[in-house]
């Protein structure tokens, strides 16, 4: 997925003549800090199976909370590559606490209008989840997408929107958990 | 750069299919959590004792003596959280100790005040077990004078007091007369009374054990003592072939009068499980200790049958791992931790457990240090019954 996002970046990019040219170039690296909301979607097993974990009152999870930090580098003036660490938590219908902490790879191919930009992203992951004396290293896979006013040269400000769909392959009970994150961002290039 | 790139990825996908494979269903587990009831009684108390003078009345004791009386599906708690009069205590008395007796149709109760002991109650009688002014009367016709009860056990139909008095020793004490006067049985132990019972009239024994009371990976080695006294409680004496360990601790006593088979004693350790016995004593059985964070779980108590009277499912309290079930039997030794892991019942220490199998319902209630108490309505296996959540009451 990570070579298909790579290999699609030139494709956008013919797609995208109005776009203004990017600033940043080859080296250029970018740092930012993320925090928002995080809202449990629905989950499902191997037969399709499963529940919305909002559909019930009360809720299997309830609406959290979310914060990452980010860097990533320019490969090309469109495309980013880099890595992300983030952490959330939700809470069950007994207060239980659902901590995910992932650690993702992600590319990014970045459209320029200046005075805004707009990456669209696909990290891939994994996901260190903690519950109650339970614990899991699940794969994540993460594509989104933000939207950023650039302030200056060095910093722009913005906002998150990313798909979190997370694998779960315990043996019997294999659940795919899918979650959206909505955060607002800092963006800093040096 | 490329090659770089490519070999961090590399190494970043084989890391990540090594670590997916440790996996628990987290997703799972919170697809079936279901939210635990909550009633008036108290969230956070310490239990430490539970009497159940009838089907769907309760009484509890953890600092106050609480009411509890169940109404189809629901307990109503006098007092509950909201109200802090205690209306069954004796005037700014603290309980910690309760047992029912039946052939007087009384509580009797252990209090202490904020000052100091104030010793053996009985309640009034006929339906209201209250030891409030004007229907509690002290008792002060103990073994020893001024004795503080550590301690209360009805078994057949004889009420034994544990107790520690003024010397600072311990002893086990016993009445024959619905609490009213008291023979001093087993003096001046160095450790108290952590549990007494009585194994059924096929083998007619009655058991007490001395111990320590100590935290779990504490480096105590000092061995509980067993107690027994055959056809009577007036004949204690230690009992020499125990199966308690070197070492080890017990944590409390239970003795099933009926049972699948008779009549059972069961001893609840630190460090080794679970030892019963089904004729009196000559042969013992061992329910090994579970291991928990590389160290032996330690057992508070027993009780049972949970499954209906005369069943043969039992429960063992635990310090901070919630309840074990276990089915007796020669042949299998196993028992099952409570398997729920969303509700706190999970990691509490279960220290009193009672079943009112007798009603309508099988009720269990479960009392724990500092989580209060919960009730659950089990089936004919033992199991919480289907559709049945845990309320914390």
């Amino acid at each position: 997925m990570l070579l298909l996002a790579c290999t699609a970046a030139p494709v956008f990019a013919a797609d995208n003549a109005g776009a203004a040219a990017s600033q940043y170039a080859l080296g250029d690296q970018t740092m930012s800090i993320n925090a928002g909301m995080f809202v449990p979607l629905f989950l499902f097993d191997n037969n399709f199976s499963g529940i919305p974990f909002l559909g019930h009152n009360p809720p299997q999870l309830t609406l959290g909370a979310v914060g990452s930090l980010s860097w990533a580098a320019y490969v090309t003036p469109q495309i980013r590559l880099g890595v992300d660490i983030a952490g959330n938590f939700t809470l069950s219908p007994n207060a239980n606490v659902l901590l995910m902490l992932p650690f993702v790879v992600k590319a990014a191919y970045v459209f320029t209008f200046y005075p805004f930009e707009v990456p669209l992203s696909f990290g891939i992951g994994m996901n260190i989840v903690k519950y109650t004396t339970l614990s899991s290293i699940d794969l994540l896979l993460r594509p989104g997408a933000s939207f950023y006013w650039i302030y200056n040269s060095s910093w722009s400000f913005g906002a998150n929107l990313l798909y979190w769909f997370d694998m779960q392959f315990s043996s019997g009970n294999e659940r795919y958990g899918n979650f959206l994150e909505f955060s607002l961002s800092a963006l800093y290039h040096f | 750069m490329k090659a770089r790139y490519l070999t961090f990825l590399g190494l970043f996908g084989a890391a990540l299919v090594a670590l997916l494979s440790c996996s628990d269903p987290i997703y799972a587990t919170i697809e079936t959590e279901k939210k635990t009831d909550t009633n008036t009684l108290g969230l956070t108390l310490n239990i430490y004792d539970i009497a159940v003078p009838a089907p769907g009345n309760y009484y509890v004791a953890a600092g106050g003596v609480f009411q509890g009386i169940l109404n189809g599906t629901t307990v109503t708690w006098t007092p509950n959280s909201n109200d802090s009069s205690r209306p069954f205590n004796p005037k700014g008395a603290i309980c910690n100790a309760l047992a029912y007796l039946l052939s007087a149709n009384r509580l009797f109760g252990g209090f202490f005040t904020q000052s100091g002991n104030l010793g053996l109650y009985k309640s009034a009688s006929g339906g209201n077990y209250s030891f409030g002014p004007g229907y509690g009367t002290p008792i002060t016709a103990t073994a020893s004078p001024g004795e503080q009860v550590t301690l209360l056990r009805s078994a057949n139909g004889v009420l034994f007091m544990g107790g520690t008095n003024a010397q600072g020793t311990y002893e086990l004490d016993y009445s024959l007369t619905d609490g009213t006067t008291w023979t001093q049985e087993i003096p001046t132990l160095a450790y108290p009374i952590t549990g007494v019972g009585y194994d059924g009239p096929t083998n007619e024994n009655y058991w007490a054990v001395s111990s320590p009371t100590v935290p779990p990976g504490s480096t105590n080695t000092t061995t509980a003592v067993v107690y027994k006294s055959n056809t009577n409680p007036t004949s204690f004496s230690q009992y020499l072939t125990s199966p308690v360990p070197s070492g080890d601790q017990v944590n409390g006593v239970f003795g099933d009068s009926v049972g699948p088979t008779g009549g059972h004693v069961f001893l609840a350790t630190r460090q080794n499980g679970i030892y019963w016995s089904k004729d009196g004593g000559s042969n013992w059985y061992n329910i090994s200790a579970d291991s928990q964070n590389n160290l032996p779980v330690s057992y508070l108590c027993v009780a049972g049958p949970v499954d209906s009277p005369g069943g043969s499912v039992y429960i063992a309290g635990s310090d901070g791992y919630g309840y074990y079930t276990f089915t007796l039997s020669d042949s299998s030794l196993d028992h099952d931790r409570f398997g729920d892991s969303t509700i706190l019942l999970y990691t509490s220490s279960v220290s009193c457990v009672a079943a009112d199998n007798l009603g309508a319902t099988n009720n269990v209630l479960m009392g724990t240090n500092a989580n209060g108490l919960w009730r659950g309505v089990f089936d004919s296996s033992g199991n919480l019954a289907s559709g049945q959540s845990w309320t914390h009451e």
